[in-house]
This record gives C-alpha cells, sequence and structure tokens, in this order.
C-alpha cells in the first residue's frame, strides 16, 4: 500500500515537473528563456520546448511582420514649403535578446521608431527642394530615392539599437497642411481659368483661320474661273476673227459690198424716214417699166 | 476490480478528447495545422478531417476563393456608420502640386493560408497602407489632367503592380485582384474651375465645327459658281464660232456667186436689202423741181 503510494506520489510529481518545464513556440513567436531575469537561451523554431521549472521563465515576443503608422508630422522642404507626410513602417524583431533589453514592448518600440523616422524624414525632406518629391519632371522627382535613403537609415538605427528588422518605410501621404489648402486652391483655380481661356482663344483662331481660309479659297475659285472664262472668250473671239478673215480674203470688195449692205440694214429703223424722188431708179422701175439702173 | 474501472475511464476520456479533434474544411476555404506551434499542414483541402486537438494542435482556415475589398481614399468604420469622411483622407498631391480626391477599391485574395495567418499581424491593413503609398507615388510624377483624362488607366495599373510587388516582397500572403478606382476627381471647393475647362473645350470645338460648317457652305458654291462662269464662257464660245463659220460659209457662198455673175448678185443683194428695209421705214415719193432743186426744205 505505501509502495503504491509512493509509486503515484512521483508520478504525480513527474507530471507536475514535465508540464511545467514542457513549453510551446508557436510560428508566430520567438521565445526567450531568461533564468532570474538572464536571458539565456532564444527559440526561434517553433515546437515544443523544455525548461527547467520555476527557475526558467519564458518571455514570448511576436515574430511577425508588424505594422506601425508614426504619428502624421508637418516638414519644412528646403525651399521653406510646408508638406505633411505620412509614413508607415512594415518591420518585424530580428534579435529577440536585444530587443528585449533595449524596448522590451511593442509599444515602447513602435514609439522609439516612430521618433527615429520623424527625424530622418525631417533631414532628409530639409535638405531637398519640394519639387523632388513633387514633379511632373522625371529629371527632378527623386520620391523614391529619398525615401529610400531614410529607410536605409531607419533600418541601420533599428538593427543597432532595438534589434528590429525594417522591412520596409514608405510613404503613405504627402498633402499641403490645413492652412496652405486656401492658397493651393486659389492657384488651381486660377490655373484652370487660363486653360479655359486658352481653349476658348485657341477656338477663337482656329474659327477664324478657317473661315479665312474658305473665303481665300472661293476667292481664288472665282478669280480663276474668271481668268479661264477670259482666256475661252477672247480665244474664241481670235478664232472667229481669223475664219471671217479666211473668208473675207477670197473676195475682199465683195465683202465691202455686203458688209454695207448689211450696215445699211441695220441702220434704217422704224424711226427712219425716207425720201424717194420719183426719178430713183426704183421707182421709175416701178412706175415707168423702165429697169432699175445701179 | 477498481483498476480496471479507473484504466476504463481514462481510456474514455482519451477516446473523448482525441474525438475533438475532427473538423471540417468549407469548400471556400483550406486549412492550416499546427502541432506544437509549428506549421505542419499549410494547405489541407476542403472536407472532412481529424488532427490534434488543443492545446497540441492547432487548425485555421482562410477563406481562399473569396475576393475581399479594402477601401483606398476612405475608412470602411466611415462608409458603414454614414459618416462624412474627413476630406484629406481622400486628397492625393499630383505631380504639378494639384490637389485631387481619390476612393478606390483593392480587391484581393488570400493568395497563401500560411502567409496571411502567420506572417504578419495585419495583412488587410498593411495592404491598405501599400496601395495608398502606390497612390501617392504615381500621383505625385502625373499632371493633373493626365490623372483625370488618358491617365487613369495607367495609374490603375502602377498601383496594382507596386502594392502586389511589395506584398509579395514582404511575403503578406494576398494577392491584388483588382484596383477600381471609384472616383478621381478635383475638389468640390475648385469643381466649378475644372469643369469650366470641360466647357471652355466644348466651346473651342463648338467654334471650330461652326467654321467648318462655314468653309463647307462657301467653298463647294464657290466651286460651282466658277464651273458656271467657265461654263458660261464656253457657250458663249460656241456661239461665237458658230455664227462666225455660219457667216462666213454664207459669204463664201455668195462670193462663189459673186464670181459667176457679180453685176447681177450685186443688184439682186441691192433690192433684197431694200425690200426687207422699206416695208419698216415712213416713206415720201416726191416729184424733183425741174432745176433740179429739192421739192422740200429741210429745217433744222
Amino acid at each position: 500500500m505505501k509502495r503504491v503510494a509512493m509509486v503515484l506520489g512521483l508520478a504525480v510529481a513527474g507530471a507536475v515537473v514535465a508540464l511545467g518545464s514542457a513549453f510551446v513556440v508557436d510560428t508566430t513567436q520567438y521565445a526567450i528563456v531568461t533564468r532570474f531575469g538572464r536571458p539565456v537561451r532564444t527559440y526561434r523554431v517553433p515546437g515544443l520546448h523544455f525548461r527547467v521549472p520555476l527557475v526558467d521563465q519564458v518571455v514570448r515576443l511576436d515574430a511577425r511582420l508588424l505594422m506601425t503608422e508614426p504619428p502624421t508630422a508637418e516638414y519644412l522642404t528646403l525651399d521653406k514649403k510646408n508638406v505633411v507626410a505620412r509614413t508607415f513602417l512594415v518591420w518585424r524583431v530580428a534579435e529577440p535578446v536585444r530587443f528585449l533589453q533595449s524596448v522590451q514592448l511593442r509599444d515602447a518600440a513602435e514609439a522609439r521608431l516612430a521618433a527615429v523616422t520623424s527625424s530622418e524624414i525631417g533631414a532628409a525632406l530639409g535638405s531637398v527642394s519640394f519639387d523632388a518629391l513633387v514633379s511632373t519632371d522625371p529629371e527632378k522627382m527623386r520620391l523614391g530615392a529619398i525615401v529610400d535613403g531614410v529607410e536605409q537609415r531607419v533600418r541601420e538605427t533599428a538593427a543597432r539599437e532595438y534589434g528590429v528588422d525594417l522591412v520596409s518605410l514608405r510613404v503613405e501621404r504627402l498633402a499641403f497642411p490645413q492652412q496652405n489648402e486656401a492658397s493651393v486652391f486659389q492657384r488651381m483655380r486660377a490655373e484652370r481659368q487660363r486653360i479655359a481661356r486658352q481653349f476658348r482663344s485657341e477656338g477663337e483662331e482656329q474659327s477664324l483661320r478657317i473661315r479665312a481660309e474658305a473665303d481665300r479659297e472661293r476667292a481664288r475659285l472665282i478669280a480663276e474661273a474668271e481668268r479661264k472664262a477670259a482666256e475661252i472668250r477672247g480665244q474664241a473671239e481670235a478664232e472667229a476673227a481669223r475664219i471671217y478673215a479666211g473668208a473675207v480674203a477670197a473676195d475682199p470688195d465683195f465683202y465691202r459690198f455686203v458688209r454695207a449692205l448689211e450696215a445699211s440694214e441695220k441702220i434704217i429703223d422704224k424711226e427712219t424716214t425716207v425720201i424717194l424722188p420719183s426719178d430713183s431708179p426704183l421707182m421709175k422701175f416701178l412706175l415707168g417699166g423702165a429697169e432699175p439702173a445701179r | 476490480m477498481r483498476r480496471g474501472v479507473v484504466a476504463l475511464v481514462g481510456l474514455g476520456a482519451l477516446v473523448a478528447y482525441l474525438a475533438t479533434g475532427f473538423y471540417t474544411v468549407p469548400a471556400t476555404s483550406l486549412a492550416v495545422t499546427r502541432l506544437c506551434g509549428a506549421i505542419v499542414d499549410a494547405t489541407v483541402p476542403p472536407g472532412v478531417h481529424w488532427w490534434w486537438p488543443w492545446p497540441v494542435g492547432r487548425v485555421d482556415r482562410a477563406e481562399v476563393t473569396r475576393a475581399f475589398t479594402m477601401p483606398v481614399g476612405y475608412l470602411a468604420v466611415e462608409e458603414v456608420r454614414g459618416i462624412g469622411p474627413d476630406p484629406s483622407v481622400a486628397r492625393w498631391l499630383t505631380g504639378d502640386t494639384n490637389i485631387l480626391q481619390i476612393r478606390a477599391r483593392v480587391n484581393y485574395r488570400i493568395a497563401d493560408p500560411a502567409k496571411y495567418l502567420f506572417a504578419s499581424a495585419q495583412p488587410a491593413e498593411v495592404l491598405r497602407y501599400v496601395a495608398g503609398s502606390a497612390f501617392t507615388e504615381a500621383a505625385s510624377a502625373l499632371p493633373v489632367d493626365d490623372l483625370l483624362t488618358s491617365g487613369r488607366l495607367a495609374l490603375i495599373d502602377r498601383v496594382r503592380a507596386r502594392t502586389q510587388a511589395l506584398l509579395d516582397r514582404w511575403g503578406i500572403g494576398l494577392q491584388v485582384l483588382a484596383v477600381n478606382l471609384e472616383s478621381i476627381e478635383p475638389p468640390s471647393l475648385v469643381m466649378g474651375a475644372f469643369q469650366d475647362v470641360q466647357n471652355a473645350r466644348a466651346d473651342r470645338e463648338r467654334l471650330v465645327s461652326e467654321a467648318e460648317t462655314y468653309a463647307n457652305g462657301l467653298v463647294p458654291v464657290a466651286r460651282g459658281e466658277a464651273e458656271r462662269k467657265v461654263n458660261e464662257a464656253l457657250t458663249f464660245q460656241d456661239q461665237r464660232l458658230n455664227r462666225a463659220r455660219g457667216d462666213a460659209g454664207r459669204f463664201t457662198a455668195l462670193a462663189a456667186e459673186h464670181h459667176r455673175a457679180p453685176e447681177l448678185l450685186e443688184k439682186r443683194l441691192r433690192l433684197e436689202t431694200a425690200e426687207r428695209v422699206l416695208p419698216r421705214v415712213r416713206r415720201y415719193v416726191v416729184d424733183p423741181g425741174r432745176d433740179g432743186a429739192p421739192p422740200i426744205r429741210i429745217v433744222e
């Protein structure tokens, strides 16, 4: 009976020791075993691990990627323009022991990282002009390089001081401070008015040009037609004259005779009064049988 | 006897404990199993499975077929509560230092359940911030007119590509399906000025089209008029030449006749002319005076 009780007691004690010494490290965690507050072992690999019960404490740290947004702050560029930059950090604990010794908690780490980021961003933005951040000119635009530079410097500090691996530092937003917005809107409006005016005067210009071209084209077409018509008329007259001359050449005297007859026929009209002497050849012929002489 | 009962109870408890290890994975999901905190199977397919129960084992599911949405430019909370959003949340700077309001939705899905579940603390929030920074990078290099018109597609493409690249580099386990630009517009305070530019552009087109209408009406008419003038001249040419030929032909015929009998022809022509002329005139036939003086006196 005594032996049974002893075996049972040993078994229970064994179970308590086993449960107390075993601990699980999750895939999302790091574990640091501390003995009397001093870190003795770090576990980065997930699984079942053991410690000395009662003496060793297990401290767990988040091993996942963490995101921190430092407070949005206003900065001054080299050319004295105010700009609001909102940044965010993606980071993870790289050296659990150093992290534990320097900052201990995530909140503290975030505050430190935010402070470092703010001062680095301030330094970087203070050394470039505004159009290096915001520009349509690819030669001037250096936002990517500036952010990469800040990221690099914060990364070095974070690794050295806090055992943090800064995976990335990005600028989420750039903006003008609230009190500058009114003047920005003013400028935008003025710019739009200028563009609108330009469109309208371009319209006027193109309209006038098209109309003038049409008028000129019309004048050109008419003038050309008139020239052509005059040429045709002239040629016709010349040709007609040639035809007449050709015919007349056969008998110029007879032509003069015919023309004289024709002319007299035209000259004498209704208003003409003809006085014929009774001894004129025509009348003689009509009255006295004699043949009218020439 | 007593030992047997204890063993039976113990065995029953063990069986009951192990039976709680059965779990189902819905058709829309994949499951990840962990044993003592370490990942064992990262892609357990839909169906009924068994895994070590808590606290030894853990099972987590991730909906891999579902498309999730993350708003950018406004907060989901504001959208749900219907609160007017803080304007600065939607405002981005353009390359020519204009301010634009952009609202977009990023559609994404869980591409890698293990990474999604365990690699980062807030994968969806990371996506939102990354998309925001991608918009900043793209917008701060483009002029406002591009962003409002032809540059939209390029903007979306760049944001999508950039967001995906960073998510992949950091191993967040999310896949961007699409970036939908819901609105990109000037802030309401300057909206009127932007609309006036649209109106001005329309005015320009209207003026040009009016002028073109004028030109299209004018030139063909002028062409017709020119054609008419030339045709008139051609008609004149026809008539002139025909008359000339007719006249010449008649004269040539007469001349031939004249050649044969000049006296006779000339007399005939004179008479014919007189016949045509005399009927239409006033005629007086008078006797000549004996001394040959004219019988009438013309008083002027």
